[in-house]
């Protein structure tokens, strides 16, 4: 049952990703008084990408053509292993296992952006690296937080367990703990004030610049893995934020499918409204940003301590 | 299976075999089949060594640590002129006489191949004798029972492993080599000084039978054995020698000093450890400790993502390894302090996993290194590149052991650190101050792996990726299987590691069955997975996406040249490592300490905007600016005055003879 | 909302539009009817007045996202190539090149007087020719500069006209 529960699960979240950037960026049009495109573009976008031919450097290797399989099945992974419409229990991975595929995707996005011996390719992998290696001590110190308070390891475990308690009243300095992930899924889903995905500026760009080389399949890979991941990342997160009514955990299948279609209305929502309110910071004053997610996340994890 | 006497026949013979081959190729000159057999013997020997400390290690049941009941192997009892037991085996030993053997076994068959082509800048004879004093050395300290035979074998190896560092008797290598010496030297004098004091001056005593650290004198005796092995080590501020010396040595040197000597320093720490302190060293020494090697962990791991030249940038990522492996002993004696056996159990079981990881991923890469600059002739990432295209299986070995050595899955490494993690998370709530330090020492573990993905991340990219960077890296010819046959095999044992992990703890440690492992599954404090389940997900998830990607896209690529946005690219337009790495550079200044000097003249005398401009940039490093000069000019200093007994008036010296004659006499009487 | 809805925009007369080349049905038509597509524009030596319209194209009034185009940076992502201006002989390579490197099915659209005539500069030194000289051309959209109105009409006619009755 929960092998069925998780498939479904994973199949859903799969599906429902472009969905996903398609609301934020219809939600962003309207904060910006345009029309916008229909919510199902990115859909109709891939399915385009998918017929184009591919056109391909000659400098580049067999780490070009490989890295796409390694990003989008890291993406996959990753998918599979953080619940986000069921919260299902036994299937789950392990979060420090979560961050290192996130890493490793990375890495090989890194890699693939580099071999195309275009000058742009090599700038976004540098940021891309430093960006990466620069979430890793907050997002270990938040899985840290979360592992402290409910004692469990695993994505769906950890919801499950918030659940049962009103977190602001038994956990209030989790509040931290989650501010600090909501930077980090901002940087590992690519969108501002990390990154802005809407560029066509190179020198701004840093997930973009990577995949200037790639086209046709290639690109639909690497675009539909980034939706995956963001998608993924930021449901979990209001899953964590709001951890009620579930699908799977006891809920009625009726409410859990309106809340689930409200979390994934709000999240989208509360990104296009950030989007619109910010500005993309500055890649060198980046440590600041990640200065304060690490410190918001020591925070919440020294907090628990205490109370 | 095996008798314990056949064991110890092997072990000996693992410990005369080098030795034979040494003498053997002393007689070679550079005569490539002297090189082979030598190579064939050093072989045999190690993969006899490597059998007989698997066979003590597998086929018997130890407990996780060292106990008074613990079967010891006594090797001793075949020469005579040694008191019982000076030479023995067991848990602590077996395993590491395992690293090492299997170290040599990959390091000696790759230099069959590798030194014939550099026949032109090292003497043969030369590396042969120090090479096989080296491994005796290292084989000696690791089944050394009393301290006086450790520091015997100890300073073997360091000698030998001076005349490796100067093999290419290049300034540079001359200069790298009299830095390594005066490092080691001063680690030496801290042991036996540290032996001396802990042993309370009976150095031929037993290991086990050493009193427990009581008084002053002996907490005294161990700060100096721990800094003794942080010295050979690498642990900062001791580290300076390590990125000079590793990279001068020839690489199937390197891959053995940094591979195999940095464990044996490893080895000495955990002995002192478990017998001197029986772990339970003073708070103060603990956190001390704890600082220092977290320190180097995030500093090796930062000059290796800002370092362009490949094999420093190995070394330094060497010097990261060591303080996270030299943390996580900090770790296991921070638990017993705190009460915590479980714990500490656990990251022991993490420490031994890395350990042996590190050889296997560090010697890998410096071997495939040493294979790379063969052909490439510089070792300047800056000026590598292309060479993916050039040498597919090569390169995707080279990335399978940048992934061992970034701690990415499936890698062993990956599995070490976990272990580690989640024990120190899980650890976190026992209390405010210990989750404030644990939750600070887990911080500053995950910015140094980090910086270790950047750097292996860097490396691989600045030497294969994108275009040629330089005429020697476009004109590269082909490279052997034969060459870099024992890389690969070390990569794929690293990566094996990782996946088959339960099933290799399960033989080692049997006692911790449903404790740390269980079936094909990891555990710790109540959390499990399984690595092979990891590593079948992912090859299924590439699959289902090759899979899907066959059936709905059928059209060949086209290939074109890369778009240069109008204008034609050189290979000078793109990203080199140096480049890659600005961000860390710029980010962590504090610690790069990166000078950049742009020099303006202007050349015409009309008109002064018209300038010529010229840019150094230099990086220096915080312990030669802030620790060594200071230091030097200090004793500088004090000599200097001491210099002036030296007056060459007699009546002076007179006069201090007899002032030293009445101070004795009072003191005596 | 500023911005009309999308039908007001597909009604309108098609007078004044060309579109040339029988197989710009069939590329639509692999494209999925051209309804998420993604414009690489290029500037071949103009003067920028027909850059100044495309920009504006992407603001609130105009909106061209609505329809699902939108303008991409590279031309490996690219699926329409919007080109302006006479091609000077400095950027002839860079045309070229970039209509290389796009991935078929592409669809070629000259937008602006300069690119489909060559302009005042036909015939000069510096100019190659108008933009069909250089890379084939799909599409036409006359104007010095056409408006934004008149750069979506004719966008939409080029993807539209397999299906438009009108213009057989």
């Amino acid at each position: 049952m929960n092998m069925l529960i998780s498939t479904v699960s994973t199949v859903l979240m799969l599906a429902l990703a472009p969905l996903f950037i398609g609301c934020v960026r219809k939600f962003k049009a309207w904060l910006g008084n345009r029309r916008g495109a229909p919510v199902i573009t990115p859909y109709r976008s891939l399915a385009t990408l998918l017929r184009k031919e591919m056109t391909i450097s000659e400098h580049a290797s067999w780490v070009f053509r490989a890295a796409p399989y390694v990003v989008l099945s890291v993406a996959v992974l990753v998918a599979i292993f953080v619940p986000t419409v069921f919260a299902s229990g036994s299937a789950t991975g392990n979060l420090f296992l979560v961050s290192a595929l996130l890493m490793v995707g990375a890495g090989a996005l890194v890699m693939g952006g580099m071999d195309a011996a275009s000058a742009f390719g090599g700038m976004g992998s540098s940021r891309e690296m430093t960006i990466a290696m620069l979430t890793e001590p907050c997002l270990i110190v938040v899985i840290a937080a979360l592992g402290s308070v409910t004692g469990l390891w695993n994505a769906g475990g950890v919801v499950q367990t918030l659940a049962s308690a009103p977190w602001w009243f038994v956990h209030p300095f989790l509040v931290f703990t989650f501010a600090a992930f909501a930077m980090i899924v901002l940087a590992e889903g690519a969108r501002y004030p990390v990154d802005n995905p809407t560029t066509h500026l190179e020198l701004t760009m840093v997930h973009e610049a990577m995949v200037l080389e790639y086209s046709g399949p290639y690109l639909a890979m690497l675009e539909y893995a980034s939706m995956l991941k963001f998608a993924v990342l930021a449901l979990w997160a209001a899953n964590l934020v709001v951890p009620y009514g579930i699908l799977g955990a006891g809920a009625p299948l009726l409410s859990g499918v309106v809340v689930f279609v409200a979390k994934f209305i709000v999240v989208a929502f509360l990104t296009a409204l950030l989007e619109s309110m910010v500005a993309k910071m500055r890649f060198y004053r980046l440590q600041e940003y990640f200065t304060t997610a690490y410190l918001l996340a020591f925070f919440g994890l020294i907090l628990s301590l205490i109370f | 299976m095996l008798s314990q006497n056949a064991i110890a026949y092997l072990i000996i013979i693992a410990l005369g075999l080098p030795l034979v081959a040494g003498i053997f190729g002393l007689f070679g000159k550079n005569s490539k089949a002297f090189n082979t057999a030598v190579g064939i013997m050093n072989m045999l020997g190690a993969a006899l060594g490597a059998c007989g400390a698997g066979a003590f290690l597998f086929l018997q049941d130890r407990g996780l640590f060292l106990s008074s009941s613990a079967p010891l192997l006594d090797l001793a009892r075949f020469f005579p002129f040694l008191p019982s037991h000076a030479l023995s085996v067991d848990m602590l030993s077996a395993y590491f006489l395992l690293i090492v053997n299997v170290g040599f076994f990959l390091v000696s068959w790759f230099s069959i191949f590798y030194l014939p082509r550099e026949s032109d800048r090292y003497r043969f004879p030369w590396l042969h004798i120090a090479t096989a004093l080296f491994v005796f050395g290292m084989q000696l300290t690791v089944v050394s029972g009393t301290p006086l035979i450790f520091l015997f074998a100890w300073e073997i190896m360091s000698f030998a492993a001076y005349f490796l560092v100067i093999a290419d008797r290049s300034a540079e290598s001359v200069k790298a080599g009299f830095s390594y010496a005066i490092m080691t030297q001063l680690g030496a004098a801290c042991l036996i000084a540290g032996f001396a004091l802990v042993s309370r001056g009976n150095m031929n005593a037993l290991f086990l039978e050493l009193p427990p650290v009581a008084g002053a004198a002996a907490v005294a005796g161990l700060i100096l054995l721990i800094i003794g092995f942080a010295a050979k080590a690498g642990i900062f501020p001791f580290h300076e020698w390590l990125p000079a010396a590793h990279p001068q040595a020839p690489s199937s040197s390197s891959a053995l000093m940094s591979g195999v000597m940095l464990k044996v320093a490893l080895y000495g720490l955990l002995r002192v450890f478990e017998t001197v302190a029986h772990f339970t060293l003073p708070l103060p020494v603990i956190f001390g400790f704890l600082a220092l090697t977290l320190f180097t962990a995030f500093y090796g791991a930062l000059m290796a993502a800002v370092e362009s030249d490949l094999k420093r940038a190995l070394a330094w990522s060497s010097v990261e390894n060591m303080g996270i492996m030299f943390s996580m002993a900090g770790m296991v004696a921070l638990f017993f302090a705190l009460g915590g056996n479980g714990a500490a159990g656990a990251v022991w079981i993490a420490l031994l996993v890395f350990a042996f990881c590190h050889m296997l991923f560090k010697s890998g890469l410096f071997m495939a290194s040493g294979a790379l600059i063969s052909e490439t002739h510089t070792r300047d990432l800056d000026l590598m590149g292309g060479l993916a295209k050039k040498w597919p299986v090569f390169s995707g070995m080279f990335l399978a052991l940048c992934l061992c050595a970034a701690a990415l899955p499936p890698a062993g490494t990956f599995y070490s650190e976990w272990i580690f993690m989640t024990t120190v998370a899980s650890s976190i709530g026992a209390g405010a101050i210990i989750g404030l330090i644990l939750t600070i020492v887990i911080s500053v573990f995950a910015l140094a792996a980090g910086l270790a993905a950047f750097a292996m991340v860097k490396i691989f990219a600045g030497a294969f990726l994108a275009k040629p960077r330089s005429d020697h890296a476009a004109h590269v010819g082909g490279l052997p299987l034969a060459l870099y046959a024992s890389p690969a095999v070390a990569g794929v044992l690293c990566v094996a590691l990782g996946i088959f992990l339960p099933y290799f703890l399960r033989g080692v440690f049997p006692s911790a069955e449903g404790v740390m492992f269980s079936g094909s599954a990891l555990m710790v404090g109540g959390t499990s997975f399984s690595p092979l389940t990891v590593v079948l997900s992912l090859m299924a998830a590439v699959a289902g996406v090759w899979i899907l990607r066959s059936v709905f896209v059928s059209r060949r690529p086209r290939t074109t040249d890369t778009w240069d946005c109008g204008a034609p690219l050189t290979s000078r337009m793109e990203y080199t490592a140096t480049a890659f790495a600005a961000p860390p550079r710029f980010f962590f200044h504090i610690f790069t300490l990166p000078l950049k000097k742009i020099i303006s003249q202007p050349v015409s005398a009309d008109n002064r905007w018209i300038v010529q401009k010229k840019l150094e940039h230099e990086s220096r490093t915080i312990a030669e600016a802030f620790i060594y000069r200071p230091v030097a000019r200090a004793i500088d200093g004090i000599a200097g005055r001491v210099k002036r007994l030296q007056s060459g008036v007699v009546q002076f010296y007179l006069a201090l003879i007899f002032v030293a004659l009445v101070v004795t006499l009072i003191v005596a009487l | 909302m500023i911005t009309e809805s999308p039908s007001k925009i597909r009604d309108f007369n098609l007078e004044n539009f060309e579109t040339i080349g029988g197989n710009i049905k069939k590329l639509v038509d692999e494209l999925y009817g051209g309804r998420a597509l993604r414009i690489r524009h290029i500037d071949a030596g103009s003067t920028n007045a027909e850059e100044l319209e495309l920009t504006a194209l992407g603001n609130p009034y105009y909106d061209i996202e609505r329809f699902g185009l939108s303008f991409t940076a590279s031309p490996r992502h690219a699926d329409i190539l919007t080109v302006s201006g006479p091609v000077t002989r400095n950027m002839e390579r860079a045309l070229k090149t970039a209509y290389e490197m796009t991935p078929s099915p592409k669809i070629v659209v000259a937008v602006g007087d300069a690119a489909i005539t060559g302009g005042i500069w036909n015939g000069s030194y510096a100019v190659v020719g108008p933009v069909e000289a250089v890379v084939p051309v799909d599409a036409k959209i006359p104007g010095d500069p056409p408006s934004p109105t008149a750069i979506m009409k004719g966008l939409l006619t080029a993807l539209e006209a397999s299906k438009d009755k009108k213009h057989a």
